[in-house]
């Protein structure tokens, strides 16, 4: 049970280490000599090593470890972040994603899973390691910061020698930490050490090739002495001493002022991350399922609320009521914060499509950028995990037709990258994702043309559509634009399927498009599934209820001022004409008469940018329901949003507004 | 469940007893949560013609199905208004309430005595997997898993 526990765990930092590393790489690429980003990448190299090769995951250790060796080489500079490097680094993080999925299936064995090629790649890529023979003058740039450099100063002034000492390990040295250490340590009666390259800590850990340096004020030793005392430590292959300039030292922290505040500034941002890494840490992991449970206890506990306020309101009690009031308000605050419990930035979606886009956009040979806006907008946990799929559809939908090749956008006055754009943002109670590009657009003739070819739709009708309808016809089953089917999208399984997801989710899609200048796709979702404002209405005998969200206003009308025009009826209000759609005979309400007056009860609701009055006999009052899964299966009419339990213990029903107009 | 039953050579199996008009029927005690006291259900819009409606059970919303429709039985009427019950199945997919004119006992019903159909099953049907011989009685023995798989989606068309 334990194991499983850990393995859970492990499984958990594993899938945020490898988005992490996905992250980082993106940028790596985008700014390759970064060092920050270089250093980020191997700490999460780290990281996994350690973790997988305390769990026995050997084969990701090893990959990882071999990750680690291209990285050191990256940081120190002696190769460059080149596109082969970086698509080798990708290729490795691919196959960690790989064998993780494997250990997730429980699937995974060790020495199975062909990772030599890999390794091979990458070693081939790094090209030079460390078997060359070892540098003799201090790489490029000086290791010391100005701290050091005034220690040497002084050092040397006092009569110290400071000294560089190369130390070459053997080749297949096994135990490389406790070797560096055995020197570290062989060292000390010769004088202070100042530095270690790699730092103490990774140098025992066994963090670098097969070469280390150390920095030491030599204490009057002869450097033959220093020599013989390493390579007396077994495995030790080779041992070089510098003098260093401390004068040449001076001259180049002189000369590099500026990049040493630089330095300065980058130590303090390593700092800030630092703290921000221990904010993050606050929190707990939790199961959802406890987290959709306690859900659920508060869900009745706001049904509980209502139920305890009618009462104390029938009784008429002061004291009573007033005890009620602060339990109510109570039960607000617990509910909000149960809400938040369940919202994530959306970032948690978006952040897989840098990853996406530029595979495909290498993929299709496009250029692509990828702009994102409004990562940190926050949306039901449940809903995030439903989005998903249905986006990257969207995404590779602009990708493969919406943005044209490089050459046809340059011919067409259009700048060179594509640009596809993926934003969020809070509409009221609902969430909207913007899926934009500025490709070549959907023809809607196309869209008719294929639809009629396919018998999607009567011959006599297509003349009748608007172009905006015409466009809707790509959420039609079976309906594919693309004139050749790729392996990325165009088999006309996806708008559809699409649209069904969004509209499970109580959501809707619009499309908008101009030929030549780009498609726009706008999902709009609530931003939360389990409570809402509703606006509870009769019909007859029958209770049901509207989101608020999707309501307008209620107005009273004259019976004789609906009119009939092309066999619809409609309202006016104000400057509008409003379609009106009866309830009571679209539900199939049994004794149900809302005309006994002169008056009807009209609520203006709209979805998207469509208005309607619906007919209803009397208006309830608003409430904060709690809404539970009516089954599709026996009730498959997109009508029925949702079932919710009243005050009184009664089953009424939300409607679905889009379902309506 | 019912091929699991059928594959494993078990000697018995424990089943409640329900009669809708004259004819008895039985579902593997394994599916039943509970048996209540038929109740005022809610009528759902635009539902399915079997669906009959929803009930609150304890805070928990559950649709009702009304199984003579369901099962294609003409017994229009013949309940006795006390014995009416609703048999509430936990399945795979959902829970469920099925209302019934009578629930009679829990038996167990012997491997041996139970056959298949001997009749060719009727399309929309095929929830009946089996007889269950009684000495003086039979029992149509029902896989509630299969309520909601296939043919019956063709009533749901139809309706």
């Amino acid at each position: 049970m334990q194991a499983e526990n850990y393995l859970n765990l492990f499984i958990e930092e594993s899938k945020e280490s490898l988005q992490r590393l996905n992250d980082s790489l993106l940028a790596l690429e985008e700014n390759s000599g970064d060092t920050e980003i270089l250093n980020d990448i191997f700490r999460i190299a780290h990281t996994f090593k350690g973790m997988s090769k305390s769990m026995g995951f050997n084969d990701i250790g090893d990959l990882t470890h071999n990750m680690e060796n291209i990285l050191e080489d990256l940081r120190q500079g002696k190769i460059k972040a080149g596109e082969n490097i970086i698509n080798n680094l990708f290729n490795c993080s691919d196959k960690l994603q790989e064998l993780v999925d494997k250990i997730v299936e429980g699937t995974y064995q060790d020495k199975a899973n062909d990772i030599e090629a890999l390794v091979k790649n990458i070693q081939e890529a790094s090209g030079k390691i460390t078997s060359s023979a070892p540098n003799n003058n201090i790489p490029g740039k000086s290791p010391f910061d100005r701290f050091e450099v005034s220690i040497i100063k002084n050092a040397k002034e006092s009569g110290f020698i400071p000294v560089e000492i190369v130390v070459r390990l053997v080749s297949d040295c096994v135990l490389k930490g406790p070797r560096a250490y055995m020197v570290v340590k062989a060292l000390e009666g010769y004088g202070e050490l100042i530095k270690t390259l790699p730092e103490t800590e990774e140098l025992e850990n066994g963090g670098f090739e097969q070469e280390f340096r150390l920095y030491i004020l030599n204490d009057k030793h002869s450097n033959d002495n220093i020599k013989t005392a390493v390579l007396n430590i077994s495995e030790v292959d080779y041992v070089e001493i510098n003098g260093i300039d401390v004068d040449a030292l001076e001259r180049e922290m002189a000369k590099q002022e500026v990049p040493v505040k630089e330095a300065k500034n980058s130590k303090k941002k390593a700092n800030r991350q630092g703290a921000q890494r221990l904010a993050a840490n606050q929190t707990i992991r939790v199961n959802f399922a406890k987290l959709s449970l306690l859900m659920d206890l508060v869900g009745e506990l706001v049904i509980n609320r209502t139920r305890v306020e009618e009462l104390s309101g029938s009784y008429g009690l002061d004291d009573l009521s007033s005890v009620v009031d602060i339990m109510g308000n109570i039960t607000t605050e617990i509910q909000e914060t149960v809400m938040q419990l369940r919202m994530v930035p959306i970032e948690q979606v978006f952040s897989r499509f840098p990853r996406l886009v530029r595979d495909l956009s290498k993929n299709l040979n496009k250029d692509i950028e990828l702009k994102m806006v409004g990562m940190d907008t926050e949306i039901d946990r449940l809903v995030i995990e439903e989005i998903g799929d249905p986006l990257i559809h969207l995404v590779r939908n602009s990708l493969d037709h919406g943005i044209e090749i490089p050459e046809e956008r340059v011919k067409n006055g259009k700048p060179r990258e594509g640009t596809i754009e993926l934003a969020a943002c809070n509409d009221g109670d609902n969430i909207l994702i913007r899926v934009s590009d500025d490709g070549r657009g959907i023809d809607p003739e196309k869209i008719k043309s294929i639809a009629l070819k396919k018998e999607l739709i009567a011959p006599e009708k297509v003349n009748e559509l608007s172009e905006t309808e015409a466009l809707e016809l790509i959420f039609l089953p079976g309906l594919s634009s693309a004139e050749v089917t790729t392996d990325i999208s165009g088999r006309g399984v996806g708008m559809d399927a699409v649209k069904a997801k969004i509209n499970d989710l109580g959501g809707n899609i619009t499309l908008a498009s101009k030929i030549g200048s780009g498609t726009e796709i706008t999902i709009s979702l609530p931003s939360t599934m389990a409570i809402i404002q509703a606006l509870l209405v009769k019909l007859g005998r029958e209770t049901y209820a509207l989101p608020l969200n999707n309501v307008c206003e209620v107005v009273e009308i004259k019976k004789n001022s609906v009119k009939v025009i092309q066999n619809k009826e409609v309202m006016s209000l104000r400057e509008d004409v409003l379609p009106v759609i009866k309830l009571k005979d679209v539900l199939e309400v049994p004794e149900c008469d809302n005309c006994n007056s002169g008056n009807i009860t009209v609520v203006v609701v709209k979805t998207q940018d469509k208005y309607a009055g619906l007919v209803v006999s009397e208006l309830l009052g608003q409430q904060e329901v709690v809404i539970k899964p009516v089954s599709k299966t026996l009730c498959p009419d997109t009508i029925i949003s949702g079932a919710i339990t009243l005050g009184n213990g009664e089953i009424a029903f939300i409607l679905n507004v889009s379902g309506l107009i | 469940m019912i091929e699991e039953f059928l594959n494993d050579g078990k000697k018995e199996l424990q089943v409640v007893v329900f009669s809708l008009g004259d004819e008895e029927y039985a579902i593997p005690v394994n599916f039943v949560q509970e048996i209540i006291i038929q109740q005022q259900s809610t009528r759902i819009p635009k539902a399915l013609p079997y669906v009959s409606g929803m009930i609150n059970l304890r805070g928990n919303i559950i649709p009702v199905v009304d199984s003579s429709k369901l099962l294609r039985i003409d017994n229009t009427g013949n309940a006795c208004p006390g014995d009416e019950r609703i048999i509430l199945l936990d399945l795979e997919q959902e829970k469920i309430g099925l209302v019934v004119d009578k629930v009679s006992e829990v038996i167990n019903l012997n491997a041996d005595s139970i056959e298949p159909p001997s009749f060719s099953v009727e399309e929309g049907v095929e929830f009946i997997w089996g007889l269950g011989k009684l000495p003086d009685r039979l029992l149509v023995l029902i896989d509630p898993e299969k309520f909601f798989a296939g043919p019956v989606a063709e009533g749901r068309a139809n309706g």
